[in-house]
């Protein structure tokens, strides 16, 4: 460490709050609260994007009213929502299907009251695990995160926010996005 | 006559985990005698700010050390090193200004250097004094987290430069060009016989520049168009006193979120409804 400066600048690469890339069950006793708040102070009270990206393999009626806590409240905020079709083994055909309406029942709902533009679902036969979400200004990528959880799991059990900023992984992210989009079902 | 003013924050071992000491030449509008005074900060750490006439601290080869007084106690401090820097108040100036409205020649005496990786949990756990702290004093640990381990000595450049731009009327009506009054604020006249150099970088890049004696100022610059940053510089001799560079608001961006209602979610929770409301003011 030559200078005061250069500590300043490795202190601050750890300490200071530059990123929101963080544990926020270690940062506080509300793990969601915390994360809603720093997820929309970066991407949606900034007015940063028009479209946001959620893949998630699990989601389900419930899921949807989390979505909205958290990314809800702009009538011109459109989210898109690529998830597993088959995400419970042998469930029947029919409770796929009563599944599906109920989640597009609840996206409905919230457009109905203006807490969204529109939320387009895509069930994608694509192996799927890791959770991810993408914020669109147009067509532009403005961010993207690693997130270590399911939406249900409300950023319990120490799941992470990781803000992507290397190129080629945010390549290798939007190649799986249009992977996932290739292959649809249901 | 100085004032030596001191902000002193020690933890429940009586070790300074931060400390400033700003020597501040008084005038007429400054208090007399500075206030003195302590914060609990809870679990054994505390800070204490008070002034003195000279310098009360004794600073050995490896140590700072404080003696007890009625309004404080017995304070230590281990360093490792002294680092010299010139804090400028230019946009890509990082390190923390204690008065900011003057640029200022510090002294940081470090202690645990190799070891900073390790304070990430300390700030974590700590987050409620660090507000405290921040509140009290106006030092922000979290944006500035190298002060941990710190103890500095600033010595302010009493120079302040003033520019007014004094056709503003006309650049609203449409005039191109621009008429800028440099003027400085010398405040115990010291810097009389030095130079000061002007700088106004225009929006193609090229630079307008002046270099003329702080006690010819102020001095009116008339430019072909409204400069995109103004910069000023003195020195005295190799040493830098005081450097500026900033950059000039023409217009102001507001964006509003107007809550216009709120829905209540099944799962209970409730949601805003926000209407976005954006306006701008100034010269776009």
């Amino acid at each position: 460490m030559s200078t005061f400066r250069d500590l300043a600048k490795a202190t601050r690469e750890i300490v200071a709050p530059t990123t929101i890339s963080c544990i926020p069950q270690i940062i506080s006793k509300n793990p969601f609260d915390y994360a809603k708040e720093i997820i929309r102070s970066e991407i949606i009270t900034s007015r940063l994007c028009t479209k946001i990206t959620i893949i998630d393999p699990y989601v389900n009626e419930s899921d949807v009213f989390i979505l909205a806590e958290i990314y809800g409240g702009y009538s011109d905020l459109h989210m898109e929502v690529i998830t597993k079709f088959e995400t419970h083994e042998n469930e029947e055909e029919t409770d796929k299907q009563n599944r599906k309406k109920r989640v597009s029942d609840a996206a409905n709902f919230l457009c109905k009251n203006g807490i969204f533009k529109k939320i387009d679902f895509f069930h994608s036969t694509e192996q799927m695990h890791d959770r991810y979400l993408i914020a669109w200004h147009e067509n532009d990528v403005k961010r993207i995160f690693l997130i270590g959880g399911s939406i249900g799991q409300k950023f319990g059990q120490n799941t992470c926010i990781i803000r992507l900023e290397n190129l080629r992984m945010q390549s290798f992210v939007l190649i799986y996005l249009k992977k996932m989009k290739d292959n649809l079902c249901g | 006559m100085s004032d030596y003013r001191y902000l002193l924050i020690k933890n429940n071992e009586n070790a300074l985990i931060y400390g400033e000491r700003i020597e501040w030449i008084t005038n007429k509008f400054d208090y007399k005698p500075y206030p003195k005074g302590s914060v609990d900060l809870g679990d054994g750490y505390a800070a204490y700010f008070f002034g003195a006439d000279h310098a009360i601290e004794i600073i050995t080869e490896k140590t700072i050390s404080f003696s007890a007084t009625s309004a404080y106690p017995a304070i230590t401090f281990s360093y490792e090193s002294v680092e010299s820097e010139f804090v400028s108040q230019t946009d890509e100036e990082m390190l923390f200004r204690p008065l900011t409205g003057y640029c200022l020649n510090a002294n940081y005496y470090s202690s645990g250097i190799s070891e900073r990786n390790n304070d990430h949990e300390w700030f974590l756990s700590n987050a409620k004094m660090i507000k405290k702290i921040k509140e009290s004093f106006n030092v922000d640990l979290n944006s500035n987290p190298e002060l941990l381990h710190t103890y500095a000595t600033y010595t302010p450049s009493r120079i302040i430069v003033d520019t007014s731009v004094t056709n503003s009327d006309d650049l609203r009506k449409g005039e191109k060009k621009s008429k800028i009054s440099v003027g400085v604020i010398d405040e115990f006249k010291a810097y009389q016989s030095l130079d000061i150099e002007v700088n106004f970088w225009m929006p193609n890049g090229t630079r307008t520049c002046d270099i003329i004696k702080i006690s010819e100022t102020p001095k009116e610059y008339v430019l072909e168009e409204f400069p995109q940053k103004f910069e000023s510089i003195v020195k005295n001799g190799d040493a830098m006193i005081y450097h500026i560079k900033h950059g000039y608001i023409t217009g102001i961006s507001v964006s509003g979120n107007v809550i216009t209602g709120t829905v209540e979610l099944p799962n209970g929770k409730t949601q805003s409804v926000i209407h976005k409301s954006d306006f701008e003011i100034g010269i776009a």
